[in-house]
């Protein structure tokens, strides 16, 4: 059983993982903050985020670059650098299979598109019903 | 005015369609490019009029409520079943990780769990008549 004391532990290592303010910190120095071996961090972080301590880290900082990619005018190599990626080709890599495409070509592609002014859930509703209409035409309730 | 469709919150799509297809046994009834995103919906194989739509938590917002009710215990919704101990057994031997095991409230039994996608999910058996 997953104790609240654990739980919280667990949040805040996943807080100290997507903290683009330090993207230095190490798996040992989060596992020893949330008060675990790094073995057992490790499994009891998949067990409740479905991902190991990596791949959410590397998913949280292709998440960002997709954000800065769509809203912002920096370069592809700035935004690399400014999410924790050391390296612009494994940057790359890991964004295109991530994400299906390269970097530019996401850019190239999605800035500007409805997604860019909301993403909540009455916007992605409206640009169904301008395609296709076969999700219901529920009542105005969103998240 | 008809209820037919309850939103969560997810922090991945593909990850939130995997558990809540392979794990809880919904099944997709849409899943519609939207832009950079994707509008999914579920429907449960033992009926029911409404659906499940899974939304990324993209929005800072809807990132800080979800982080919040997480943080403090609170499920995001609940799940009616008919078994409870059955449910709790099936999810316990896929690893499925439980807040609270199966507990009477009075007029339902529940349980509380994590659906990996940075939620808690309750399950609950109400009385039988």
């Amino acid at each position: 059983m997953l104790t609240k004391d654990r739980l919280i532990q667990l949040c805040k290592a996943r807080e100290q993982l997507q903290d683009f303010d330090r993207t230095d910190y190490s798996i040992n120095e989060v596992a020893k903050s949330a008060a675990m071996s790094r073995y057992h961090f490790i499994r009891q972080f998949k067990a409740v985020f479905g991902e190991t301590p990596v791949q959410f880290r590397t998913r949280v900082r292709l998440d960002r670059a997709r954000y800065l990619l769509v809203h912002g005018e920096e370069s592809v190599t700035a935004i690399c650098m400014a999410v924790g990626f050391s390296s612009l080709g494994s940057f790359s890599a890991l964004f295109t299979l991530r994400f299906g495409r390269a970097p530019s070509m996401y850019r190239r592609e999605f800035a500007g598109s409805v997604a860019r002014h909301s993403t909540d859930c009455m916007a992605l509703l409206r640009a169904t019903w301008e395609g296709k209409s076969q999700i219901p035409r529920s009542p105005e309730s969103s998240i | 005015m008809k209820i037919k469709l309850n939103s969560i919150i997810v922090d991945d799509q593909q990850k939130a369609l995997d558990f809540y297809t392979n794990v809880l046994g919904f099944n997709k009834s849409q899943d519609i490019p939207v832009g950079e995103y994707r509008w999914i919906q579920l429907a449960s194989p033992e009926g029911g009029d409404a659906e499940l739509s899974l939304e990324p938590n993209v929005n800072p917002a809807a990132k800080e409520f979800q982080e919040a009710l997480f943080e403090q215990g609170i499920p995001i919704t609940a799940f009616e079943v008919d078994d409870l101990e059955s449910e709790f057994r099936r999810l316990s031997d896929l690893d499925v990780e439980f807040t609270s095991e199966p507990t009477n409230a009075g007029d339902v039994t529940f349980a509380v769990f994590v659906d990996t996608c940075g939620n808690l999910i309750q399950i609950y058996q109400p009385e039988a008549e």
